[in-house]
């Protein structure tokens, strides 16, 4: 199990009892967390830590020196938790996923996924990056099946589970399409399913809606949001959009400008399934102007220092 | 002007557009063959030095068999040095794309092989290998492999990095990285190198044969114009041009059915 992270946010995780945090954990199941400990009503070391993000930093070499890009960040997502990270562009959010991801070397830190070290290895989370990267030489039921490809399941087996998915989240009709002949959204969709058929319970998902329109992206978010609670998995999500981050989320950490580190954790206490009534609601409104808040300061540090470097 | 004959084609009736490409092409030929054909009649110019392409014509249906025979010859040493050359230029570019080793040991090779001409290694290659079919084979390698491989080693460069970055996610190895993504991108850059290199290797083979043969186009080419058989040059020179289009069109439409995805309709 994981050391407790320093100084994380460890205390403002959620205790979410009830059916999510219930879950089974389908891989490699550490005996140092038995069932009945998932289902403990208290605290963060309560619930099941499958996410350890503890102490992770980074710094890149540049011409004029060391330039930090994320400043030490400890989080702890637990078992079924959907936890965005919101703040301006260029605040160091890709670079936190792409060292959960272990496509980066963190400078600083270690990163645990169901109490096992994976600092550095890749093959443990399941990463959506910010641009669909469909091949545009596979037809869509091929592009879906790249990660169980990469992992060296046989072809017919794979295509096998990808069909089933894709008929069962409305893609059934596209199985046989090229990427290049269908729209941004049907191509994010795809792009999503390709993400739920890799099987790794933590999904790190990097702006997967950022290209889309306005009100492609609002559809885009309650599609998402069925397939995550009928999925049962954790997810790290990336955005830099207030409303997405307070409609998808349990969990919102504010990341600062650059150097990026956590400046807040808000939970979001509204309630589940959510649909897009809730995005008019009282409750949905007070928790985003307080974000908004939190990210105006921030957003307006990183736009005078870009203007200031000019 | 393409747009005119290509003008908001639905895409089911993208066939009826590749025929309307032809059209332009042959208008100016004929054309071409007008213009000769009046100068010709006209001046009344010896037919040693220049026959009417209606004699050419006259030729090429006459000596049907003779053609024939030396398209064979010159056929197989295009294909069989199309091939190897196309085998070596993907293998080179992989290799080059993945050692820097290589890259710097086999880089100023593969492009002094381009520097020196093909005439002054051909002999050298028939002194070594004989007057049979295998320098032939490989003078049209040598220059079909140059830009497959530059090709080769531009598509393996030109992969997403995204791309590569997902498929890495998952854990893969860089094989896989290599089959998944790298090869399949370098598809369109290696095909359009293919075309270069099978008129090039047009090019090598009769070139091949000038220095030293007895038989194929290139051969007949020679020995044609030793007798001043000028309309047997001529049906000759049409014969290999004819094999140049008709190979470089091939490459593209083998192309378009092995990897659908990256047939474009030709603007």
């Amino acid at each position: 199990m994981a050391s407790t992270p320093s100084g994380g946010p460890a205390g403002n995780s959620p205790s979410r009892g009830g059916l999510r945090s219930l879950r089974p954990k389908r891989r490699e199941p550490s005996p140092a967390e038995p069932a009945e400990r998932a289902a403990s009503p208290s605290g963060a070391r309560g619930t099941m830590e499958t996410v350890v993000i503890d102490g992770v930093s980074r710094t890149f070499s540049g011409p004029d020196g060391n330039i930090a890009a994320l400043e030490k960040t400890s989080i702890i997502a637990s078992s079924g938790e959907f936890v965005t990270f919101l703040g301006p562009s260029g605040c160091g959010k890709s670079t936190l996923f792409n060292i959960v991801a272990g496509l980066l070397p963190a400078t600083t830190g270690k990163v645990y996924i169901d109490g096992r070290d994976v600092t550095g290895q890749t093959g443990h989370v399941s990463y959506m990056l910010q641009r669909d990267l469909l091949f545009p030489w596979r037809k869509v039921i091929d592009n879906v099946i790249v990660g169980l490809e990469a992992i060296g399941e046989p072809k017919a087996e794979a295509r096998r589970k990808a069909r089933e998915l894709l008929q069962h989240f409305g893609l059934g009709a596209f199985e046989n399409v090229y990427p290049q002949q269908m729209s941004g959204g049907m191509r994010q969709r795809a792009a999503f399913i390709r993400t739920m058929l890799f099987p790794r319970d933590v999904l790190l998902l990097d702006e997967p809606l950022g290209a889309l329109d306005a009100q492609t992206r609002l559809i885009m978010q309650e599609w998402l949001l069925e397939i995550w609670s009928e999925q049962k998995k954790t997810v790290l999500f990336i955005t830099h959009d207030v409303d997405e981050a307070v409609f998808l989320s349990d969990r919102v950490c504010v990341m600062s400008a650059r150097p990026g580190r956590i400046i807040n954790d808000v939970k979001i206490d509204l309630p589940r399934p959510r649909t897009a009534e809730i995005r008019t609601s009282p409750a949905y409104f007070d928790i985003r102007s307080a974000l908004l808040r939190d990210i105006h300061g921030e957003s307006l540090k990183a736009f005078n220092e870009g203007a200031g470097q000019q | 002007m393409n747009t005119f004959w290509r003008p908001r084609l639905p895409d089911g009736q993208r066939r009826r557009g590749r025929f309307a490409t032809v059209v332009p092409a042959a208008l100016l030929l004929l054309l071409v063959f007008g213009v000769w054909q009046l100068y010709v009649s006209v001046k009344h110019v010896n037919e040693v030095i220049l026959p009417s392409p209606w004699e050419v014509l006259h030729t090429l249906a006459t000596s049907k068999q003779l053609l024939a025979t030396n398209l064979v010859v010159t056929g197989e040493e295009i294909v069989l040095g199309f091939i190897l050359g196309a085998v070596a230029g993907i293998l080179l570019g992989i290799f080059i794309t993945y050692s820097t080793i290589l890259e710097r040991a086999l880089l100023p090779l593969v492009i002094a092989s381009q520097v020196i001409p093909i005439f002054a290694i051909a002999p050298l290659l028939i002194i070594w290998f004989g007057f049979g079919i295998t320098p032939k084979v490989l003078i049209a390698a040598l220059i079909v492999f140059f830009p497959i491989c530059v090709n080769q080693v531009e598509g393996l460069r030109s992969a997403d990095e995204g791309a590569v970055d997902l498929i890495r996610s998952y854990g893969a190895s860089e094989i896989k990285v290599f089959w998944m993504v790298r090869m399949p991108a370098s598809v369109p850059f290696v095909l359009a190198g293919m075309q270069i290199g099978v008129t090039f290797s047009v090019i090598g083979a009769v070139i091949a044969e000038w220095v030293g043969a007895q038989k194929g186009l290139g051969a007949l080419m020679l020995s044609a114009a030793s007798l001043s058989n000028t309309t047997v040059v001529f049906a000759a020179i049409v014969t290999v041009a004819v094999v140049g289009v008709v190979l470089f069109a091939l490459v593209r439409i083998v192309g378009d059915l092995l990897f659908p995805w990256q047939a474009k309709p030709k603007a």
